[in-house]
């Protein structure tokens, strides 16, 4: 019931009928002609990062294309799954992104920034997020997105219904020190302190690994710094097991997967993680849930 | 001829320093990890975990290490034996870079989850390509061309072994041509033990049962036939030795250069330059060269996970080969 109203704000027909809604009384207010000249029609998004808030925030019809990373199963965004499969895509090459005639380039600080210099060079207007770390990032770069694309009034609404969402699910929490949810990444990749993964994890009402370790940012450590903790929560999920590679395999280390059937599990999908966007949530909401379910599981 | 040290007393030496690295392998943790916290943990309590950690980590990373370093360092001894080359080792002749690629082809398609033996079997069978090849240029050509066609089969098989990485959509799978290029034994379990180890030890079985028929060989192929040495067999014995020890270790660890180059220069003189002698003797110090590596390893702390292994061997061994060889040349121009 909680999962279906979640979906409702963010994509449930409702929640898009009324999206639509406030468009178009929005439109009603401006002339149409002023609207086109202001607001950019074409936009183009080439960061996957981007591409989630400019979805959430601007109708289909003015997005000339997201990334094709967006439209790969494993980087759906949560819920906009439908929205996104019909979108064009681009590769981060210069060449398509002017070739589709933008009136607005979205790009990454750090991502394709030969290509998106070079489409500023043609004159196109180029505007640069930078990654967010945490959560108010999350909230600056939807403020400059909606300024950017002309849509204060639904940048201000998603922040609203983030932390709606956010404060429902944090009251859900049950009270108590958090324990330590072991996110096992390929390679041993581990998130410390004072990242975005460690704040999503902290809202979900746990900490992460790296935590527990000591250290910030993200690190690989060694399989035997992992053995000597008691996580409380763990995944050693990964979507790129099959076709095999030597780095998925390591995680079915015999070691390893002792300690993860001793431990309760849970699967979150990277893409949920991955952006400070939305689709944190989505993350969240399973962290929350695990931590309600060993709260019952106690005697 | 002379020996420094009675050849005995030399293989007695060797058998203890290794068994002794070993053990100090079986102690020391990766720097990140603390490098003596599982002593402590023992200690106060946590001696489960502890034992754990030494049963399913550190065993099969000091196993693995101790195998191939064999594997390896006998491989260098035999070839350079049989080939009478000085520069002949599973690494510089392609060997190793034959079984990377079968290896790689085996995995990264899924053929290896076929049966378990699909890994190891692969990669010999890259191995023993390579050598047949290699032997039928050599057969016509001599030294110099066993060399140069072994550089070439090596750049060819780690360039096709590239293109498959690159080739697979697994974004990790392009990372790890490092891993197949230089060799790791960090974090790997005792399945790989068990998966390499008995085909590694029936190699060392064929390679060391032609102790005998070397020695004779190195007065030259004819004067060994007449010495009632049958040389095809000696030759089969050795090529399919060295395929299977070599491809079985390189399907678990990868690739690791330098270890079978080096080490038999290294002791070639202590054991009064007799081929045979020399097989056990290199083996020996194939085990000590790898597990001090993967000692290395551990403790040179890196940001990034580990550094890996043939990047030691190489830094150890090509500065000691280079003084080989400088101090050899001084000995021959004086």
């Amino acid at each position: 019931m909680k999962r279906a109203r979640h979906k409702n704000v963010w994509t449930g027909k409702a929640g898009r009928m009324a999206c639509v809604a406030s468009l178009l009384s929005g439109a009603l207010l401006s002339t149409p002609a002023a609207d086109a000249q202001e607001r950019p029609q074409r936009i183009v998004s080439m960061n996957l990062c981007t591409d989630e808030l400019l979805i959430r925030l601007v109708d289909p019809s003015r997005i000339a294309s997201v990334t094709y990373l967006s439209q790969q199963a494993v980087n759906a965004p949560l819920g906009l799954g439908d929205i996104t499969s019909k979108l064009k895509v681009n590769h981060g090459l210069a060449e398509e992104v002017l070739m589709s005639k933008p009136d607005l380039v979205l790009a990454g600080t750090f991502s394709a920034t030969a290509a998106s210099a070079m489409v500023e060079r043609q004159g196109v207007k180029v505007i640069r997020f930078d990654p967010e770390n945490n959560f108010d990032d999350m909230r600056a770069n939807i403020r400059k997105m909606g300024a950017a694309v002309g849509e204060p009034a639904r940048a201000e609404r998603l922040i609203a219904d983030f932390d709606q969402r956010l404060a429902d699910l944090q009251a859900q929490i049950p009270p108590g020190e958090p324990p330590v949810f072991a996110d096992i990444g390929v390679n041993n990749y581990v998130a410390g302190s004072d990242t975005l993964y460690a704040y999503v994890v902290h809202a979900g009402g746990y900490r992460t690994l790296g935590e527990a370790l000591g250290f910030s940012g993200y690190r690989n450590v060694s399989l035997e710094e992992i053995l000597k903790t008691k996580p409380g929560l763990i995944s050693t999920y990964t979507p790129w097991t099959d076709p095999p590679s030597v780095s998925t395999m390591a995680l079915r280390h015999p070691a390893l997967r002792a300690m993860v059937e001793r431990t309760p599990q849970v699967k979150i999908p990277e893409r949920y993680t991955t952006c400070g966007a939305p689709s944190v949530l989505g993350a969240i909401e399973l962290l929350v849930e695990a931590r309600k379910a060993s709260q019952r599981a106690k005697p | 001829m002379k020996t420094p040290i009675p050849y005995p007393a030399l293989i007695g030496l060797l058998a203890l320093l290794m068994a002794a690295l070993a053990f100090v392998s079986m102690l020391v943790g990766p720097a990140a990890a603390g490098t003596f916290d599982l002593l402590k943990m023992m200690s106060d309590g946590d001696a489960d975990t502890a034992w754990m950690i030494m049963r399913e980590v550190r065993l099969p990373r000091t196993l693995l290490a101790l195998l191939e370093g064999i594997t390896l360092g006998l491989g260098g001894a035999v070839l350079q034996g049989l080939l009478r080359n000085p520069l002949a080792d599973p690494a510089v002749i392609g060997v190793s870079a034959g079984a990377s690629l079968f290896a790689v082809l085996a995995l990264y398609t899924g053929a290896s989850l076929a049966f378990p033996l699909a890994l190891p079997i692969a990669a010999i069978v890259g191995a023993l390509l390579c050598v047949l090849l290699l032997l039928g240029l050599a057969g016509r050509g001599g030294m110099l061309t066993l060399i140069l066609a072994g550089v070439a089969v090596s750049q060819l098989a780690n360039a096709v072994s590239y293109l498959t990485l690159n080739l697979s959509p697994n974004p990790y799978a392009s990372a790890e041509i490092v891993f197949w290029l230089m060799g790791s034994v960090t974090d790997r379990s005792l399945d790989h033990v068990w998966l390499a180890g008995p085909l590694m030890i029936i190699g060392w079985v064929m390679i060391l049962s032609t102790a005998r028929s070397l020695d004779a060989l190195s007065l030259g192929e004819e004067a060994a036939a007449g010495l009632g040495v049958n040389v095809g067999q000696t030759r089969l014995l050795v090529v399919v030795g060295v395929a299977i020890s070599c491809g079985a270790g390189t399907a678990v660890t990868g690739g690791i250069g330098f270890v079978g180059l080096v080490v038999p220069h290294l002791l070639r003189g202590l054991v009064g330059h007799s081929p045979s002698r020399l097989l056990l003797a290199s083996a020996l110090g194939g085990g000590c060269l790898l597990l001090v590596a993967d000692l290395a390893v551990r403790l040179i702390a890196v940001n990034r996970g580990e550094l890996q292994l043939g990047v030691i061997t190489a830094l150890i061994g090509a500065p000691f080969f280079l003084w080989l060889i400088f101090k050899a040349r001084a000995e021959y121009e004086s």
